[in-house]
């Protein structure tokens, strides 16, 4: 591991991600050979980090590749290029057994929790799992009654299987099965994407209590900006790929500078402002990531395009203190009011 | 656009049962609703409220193991749909009532072009002296109306299958089929629930423009509290079957009446009430295998009294558009303090 590498991971961060790149090349070797297909760039060139007991969401619409770089940063899809650390180490250069070491400090929440959960155990044996997996010591277990205690849970469901659970209590399981191994950090799509307005927010107050408890840091992928608003401290907007904007949620949220960041912002239904909205919808829909746009991804769908989006991609660059924008005009963007 | 005094559909009583294993549901134990020319109803509730039962049942839609016990449901205060056969419910499906689901790409054939789907919806509705001849012009209609709800290049889409167009593509053609035959009202069940937001967006303002260039009735199904703020004029919270409150949405939005609705809406997590702790509701919707007695809210309410358990709340009038189904609010609530009073 060079030196550079090293320094990355070393301001304390659990996670730090550098340039990482995820590719999906199509069809077999031999049509890969004679097409022009250079495949899907998922993941291109995203750099980013947790810092314990933090929350950092990423949003983005379907295809923006958030969940790619879930599965990439707990080492679950292969890597094409950049780096992955978790305390400092990468784990783009480990091997599978070392790689399942790290994630028992940084685990996966997935979005559906009945296909998470093997239809064929008990909830009971679902919550021990882990331990037999990592060969936990019994001295530093929980119990399956403690683990239904902290996910909230009454402990007459240790007997279920997961047909019998309703969404919520499916989606609770898989927490305390996250939790299980005391990780640093827990790694979530869509936590309560499917689920009622009621049962979405215990899992919301859920996940705030045990971060207060626990330190727990969190790395939340959705594509629910209120959801992020309400939870992240940082955010991270990803569009075809790349990160286009990041900061403090506050920040993003207040005083956006991507033209995208707006956009989706803009499109938020909100209970308290039904008046009308005068930011422009972002028109058309986001391209397929097999054939991204030249230039900035977002071009053909932004109001304030011109010559230079359409052949020169923008790097992030640190337009405030803490808050990056990949935008070439994000000065004009600024001047006008937020949305 | 504001909402006439006409109605353009009445439900009276009307009673759902569900039929499974041999044992009987009473799903909706019987819900009166009224709909007004040109307004925009949202139907909010949380899954097994029996919103989409209701929805279904509007349209005689219901699956084979469900049936409407009772009540009336009035299309433009002379047909009723409940005594309609298949024949004539026909002539109701499409020209007086259209339907949006949510997921467009089950609704649409995979092995037939666009245009001639909706050619066909056209076709099926036709005077049957005029099918054979009019397949040209509900084409061209079938263009334009592709056009109006906004899809680029209206010709090509015509000529494409359902798997061709993204998701966002699908649902405004599941808008535009659902227009072809000028329908009164327009019956949406979750018609965004599957979109990303800037198409969320889009579709919203999109089915806005034209309930307000056709006058157009929408019943808008939906479990996303923020969509109703966006789109609706008026909200209708049904709970366990019931509905349990009414009202203009600004009103009912900033002050619900009943208990249910203001834990609903103190749930959504918004950035305004960021660090705070969201409100839940303990519990789960009660089992409608049994009859409840009492309030059906009761088991989850914070502020239950004896009253609730043992006899259904009343319908009042309450706060400044509202009807809400509540005990508090009822008379009820005059004598329970009383008693208390005189309790202590």
């Amino acid at each position: 591991m060079s030196a550079s590498i090293s320094t990355i991971g070393s301001g304390g961060s659990l996670l730090a991600v550098s340039d990482l790149r995820v590719v999906f090349s199509g069809g077999g070797p031999v049509s890969r050979l004679f097409s022009k297909d250079k495949g899907v760039r998922a993941v291109d060139g995203v750099s980013l980090e947790v810092a314990p007991s933090e929350i950092v969401g990423i949003v983005g619409e379907s295809g923006s590749g958030k969940t790619t770089l879930a599965l990439a940063a707990l080492g679950l899809t292969h890597v094409t290029g950049g780096h992955v650390l978790h305390g400092g180490e990468d784990i783009t250069r480990l091997g599978a057994a070392r790689i399942r070491r790290v994630r028992r400090n940084a685990v996966m929440i997935f979005q559906d929790p009945h296909s998470s959960l093997s239809p064929r155990m008990r909830v009971s044996s679902l919550l021990l799992e882990p331990y037999f997996i990592h060969k936990v010591p019994e001295s530093e277990r929980y119990g399956v009654a403690e683990l239904l205690e902290m996910v909230e849970l009454p402990s007459r469901l240790a007997g279920l299987y997961p047909h019998e659970l309703s969404g919520g209590q499916a989606r609770r399981v898989g927490i305390a099965r996250a939790l299980s191994l005391r990780p640093r950090l827990i790694v979530a799509d869509e936590p309560t994407t499917g689920l009622d307005v009621s049962a979405a927010s215990s899992i919301l107050n859920l996940l705030q209590s045990l971060r207060v408890s626990y330190g727990t840091a969190y790395l939340i992928i959705t594509h629910a900006l209120n959801v992020v608003g309400y939870l992240a401290d940082r955010i991270a907007v990803m569009y075809l790929g790349r990160i286009v904007e990041s900061g403090p949620a506050e920040q993003i949220y207040d005083a956006p500078l991507h033209p995208y960041t707006r956009a989706l912002i803009a499109a938020i239904p909100e209970m308290d402002s039904r008046s009308g909205k005068k930011e422009p919808f972002a028109s058309g829909e986001i391209p397929s990531p097999r054939d991204p746009p030249p230039g900035c991804h977002f071009h053909p769908r932004c109001p304030f395009a011109e010559q230079t989006c359409r052949s020169v991609a923008p790097l992030l660059e640190e337009a405030r203190p803490n808050q990056s924008v990949a935008c070439h005009r994000w000065q004009e963007v600024a001047s006008r009011e937020a949305p | 656009m504001t909402p006439g005094d006409e109605v353009v559909l009445a439900l009276e009583n009307v009673g759902v049962e569900y039929e499974s294993r041999g044992t009987t549901m009473r799903v909706l134990p019987g819900v009166s609703l009224e709909l007004r020319r040109g307004e925009v109803v949202g139907l909010v509730g949380e899954s097994g409220s029996g919103k989409s039962t209701l929805a279904l049942a509007i349209l005689r839609l219901l699956p084979a193991n469900g049936r409407i016990v009772g009540g009336q449901i009035l299309l433009d205060g002379s047909i009723d749909l409940t005594g309609l056969g298949e024949e004539a419910l026909r002539e109701m499906r499409g020209p007086k009532i259209a339907m949006v689901f949510q997921d467009p790409l089950t609704s649409l054939n995979p092995t037939f072009k666009i245009g001639g789907q909706m050619v066909d919806v056209q076709a099926a509705h036709a005077p049957r002296r005029a099918r054979r001849v009019d397949r040209k012009a509900f084409l061209e209609k079938a263009v334009s109306l592709l056009g109006k709800v906004g899809l680029p290049d209206p010709d090509q889409i015509v000529r494409s299958y359902p798997h061709q167009l993204s998701g966002g593509m699908r649902q405004r053609v599941m808008i535009a089929m659902a227009l072809s035959l000028e329908p009164e009202l327009l019956i949406a069940d979750e018609p965004t629930s599957a979109l990303d937001v800037t198409l969320e967006a889009q579709i919203l303002a999109l089915l806005r423009s034209i309930q307000a260039s056709r006058n157009l009735t929408i019943l808008f199904v939906t479990h996303d509290l923020n969509v109703v703020a966006q789109i609706c004029d008026r909200v209708v919270v049904m709970y366990a079957g019931e509905i349990v409150e009414q009202g203009g949405v600004l009103d009912v939005f900033e002050h619900p009446q009943h208990p249910y609705s203001e834990a609903l809406l103190q749930a959504v997590p918004t950035r305004r009430n960021r660090g705070r702790t969201l409100a839940t509701i303990p519990g789960q919707v009660p089992s409608l295998l049994r009859e409840v007695r009492g309030c059906r809210f009761a088991d989850r309410c914070g502020y239950t009294k004896q009253c609730c358990r043992t006899e259904s709340p009343p319908v009042v009038a309450s706060g400044a558009s509202q009807a809400v189904r509540c005990h508090m609010r009822g008379p009820a609530t005059l004598w329970e303090s009383q008693e208390e009073k005189a309790q202590t």
